[in-house]
């Protein structure tokens, strides 16, 4: 992020930079010459022009028009002009000064309208100025400007990374010592906490109580947040009661109030570690639970997570919005690593949101919860395919045999993603009277229907091997395909 | 005379809490930010015991277990200190050379009890 910073002010340096010193360079008309008017003349800047002597003309085959003028005088650009009445050598018009100074001007504006630099006021005094300036010697004045402008742009971007890198040395030196000291306090009170006395603690937080400072006592947070991460058992009151009297949750909830959504994430994230349970769970998370940013709900998430361990799952009560992978995910290993086993989830497979309902089907065959199967049963008649898909994985998952029937006779009548599953459940559960069922399919089935039930009726026993080889000969062959590819001892191992 | 206790992880917090609860406990106590500090150290002076973290910069925790094993003591006790807990792991773990597995967070106290519990036992 600085480098691009300084990437960006480099740029914009150079922007600037070449920028004026194009505008000084490209705005030389009428410096000299103020123009033409109707009457075809130029008018000479007389502020440029010294006394007068000798003039010449020696014609255009060099491409040059010499002229010598007296102040105040006023060219006819007739002489300017070849036989079509056009100007000529315009680019190379040369308007000699006594004195020795030669200034090369284009007479463009004979012909043009004025340029738009001309129209602002007081830019012709400017660019007077810079004439008088550079001595007549304009080009190389630019080439100066420019050149200053580039050195210049170097040195502010070198000046901007030498302070800003000072400035993040200086405050993580800060940073570093203010931690140490934190850690210096707070560790004796939390090698031992069986045997914390009380004077003991009240000396630590006094000296705790002199980092006033909101960014003092972030430094305390990070260092509490840190051991609770690191530490548990009776570690974790010690670290709540230094977090509640030192009245460091205020500097959580303003967090929370903040408009940017990762101090909000950062402030639940520490109410939900340090802060007093009943008012976190109670008040402060059902607010953000439906919030629009999805890391802030999910903070919220998490925060009931780890606050009701004996009911996790509460906030599904409060949540509105969808629950997506990403939550499901983040939730599912939040209670992994921190060892919170979800109640019995069968209340929430009635809750209308699918979302919900799927993810708790998969809470209840990760965590085994055979208590549920009568509810999960349920769900195998769900008005949506994906809860019924999930809710055939899950009764698999649970070793519940008993669906197989009902299964088979709902077969016809469900989408294709149901179908593979509910074959994988009765391959599983596999017997005699499934034979049948199976056959039926290889004749009526598509592609994924048959390979999943060739390869179910190639592993019973070789008399369903006969019925498949007989199955293969009514298809005139169409399942010789399908019988060598489960044939083949590598597919073998992938089930 | 008092056993000497290597402890090897990364986070200031957790090793000067490890270093006040051991120090408490009657041990000396040789605290290093990293994996290479510590194999440094322990290939030119006498230990007692090491625990490591398994997530280190430098040098991680498996590599300096490994290293000790092999080069320094096949004997000297061994406690893995990790985040994660996969079955995977903990069985990498045994097999390359540790004694003992804790998971953190842990209690201070239980750290304590199972490092006098390997080093009487060693």
């Amino acid at each position: 992020m600085r480098i691009n910073t300084n990437i960006l002010v480099l740029l914009i340096g150079l922007i600037v930079g070449t920028n004026l010193s194009f505008i000084t360079s490209t705005a030389e008309t009428g410096i000299y010459v103020k123009g033409a008017n109707n009457s075809n003349e130029i008018e000479v800047d007389s502020s440029t022009i010294q006394d007068g002597s000798e003039s010449s003309n020696n014609g255009y085959d060099n491409r040059q028009v010499k002229l010598t003028v007296e102040k105040n005088d006023h060219l006819s650009t007739d002489s300017l002009k070849d036989d079509n009445n056009k100007i000529k050598h315009n680019d190379a018009l040369k308007v000699f000064i006594p004195g020795g100074r030669i200034t090369t001007e284009t007479f463009r504006r004979l012909k043009e309208e004025e340029s738009i630099w001309t129209r602002i006021p007081g830019f012709e005094y400017f660019l007077t100025f810079i004439e008088r300036l550079s001595l007549g010697y304009r080009l190389l004045l630019f080439a100066g400007l420019f050149a200053f402008f580039f050195l210049m742009n170097i040195v502010f971007v070198a000046l901007v990374v030498v302070i800003t890198n000072w400035n993040k040395n200086r405050k993580e030196k800060w940073y570093t010592s203010t931690r140490r000291h934190v850690i210096d306090v707070l560790s004796p009170l939390l090698f031992n906490p069986d045997e914390v006395k009380t004077h003991d603690q009240e000396l630590a937080e006094h000296t705790l109580e002199m980092l006033s400072k909101t960014k003092e006592k972030q430094v305390i947070i990070d260092v509490l947040m840190e051991a609770r991460r690191n530490l548990t058992g009776n570690s974790i009151s010690v670290l709540s009661e230094v977090y509640s009297n030192l009245h460091l949750d205020k500097v959580s909830k303003s967090d929370i109030k903040s408009f940017s959504w990762f101090r909000k994430v950062v402030g639940l994230r520490e109410l939900s570690y340090l802060g007093e349970q009943l008012e976190v769970d109670g008040s402060i998370l059902p607010k953000y639970i439906n919030k629009r940013n999805q890391n802030v709900r999910l903070e919220a998430i998490l925060g009931f997570l780890i606050t009701r361990k004996e009911e996790p799952l509460v906030f599904l009560d409060y949540l509105n919005r969808p629950l997506t992978r990403w939550i499901q995910l983040s939730a599912y290993y939040t209670m992994y690593f921190n060892n919170v086993v979800p109640p019995l989830l069968g209340k929430y497979l009635k809750v209308e949101n699918p979302q919900v309902v799927i993810w708790c089907l998969r809470l209840i065959a990760i965590y085994n919860q055979v208590e549920e199967v009568r509810a999960v049963t349920g769900c195998l008649v769900h008005n949506n395919e994906r809860v019924r898909k999930a809710a055939v994985q899950t009764s698999l998952a649970l070793e519940n045999w008993r669906v197989k029937e009902m299964l088979k006779k709902r077969y016809r009548g469900e989408l294709l993603d149901v179908k593979q599953e509910i074959l994988k459940l009765v391959g599983h559960f596999v017997g005699e009277k499934d034979v049948d069922f199976l056959l039926t399919i290889i004749y009526e089935g598509t592609f994924t229907e048959v390979r999943e039930s060739v390869r179910i009726l190639y592993r019973m026993d070789e008399k369903v091997r006969a019925d498949l080889l007989e199955a293969d000969r009514l298809l005139l062959g169409r399942l010789a395909p399908f019988v060598s590819h489960v044939a083949e001892p590598l597919n073998q191992v992938i089930i | 005379m008092k056993k000497t206790i290597i402890v090897a992880e990364d986070n200031d917090m957790l090793n000067r809490v490890l270093e006040f609860r051991l120090k408490s406990d009657g041990y000396n106590v040789k605290v290093f930010a990293n994996g290479e500090e510590a194999i440094e150290f322990m290939q030119n002076n006498p230990f007692d015991m090491l625990i490591t973290d398994l997530y280190m910069p430098m040098m991680n925790g498996m590599e300096v277990i490994q290293l000790v094993r092999e080069t320094i003591s096949g004997a000297v006790p061994i406690i893995a200190v990790s985040v994660t807990h996969e079955e995977d792991l903990v069985t990498r773990i045994f097999n390359i050379g540790a004694n003992d597995f804790i998971v953190k967070p842990f209690r201070a106290g239980e750290l304590s009890i199972r490092v006098k519990r390997l080093i009487e036992g060693s």
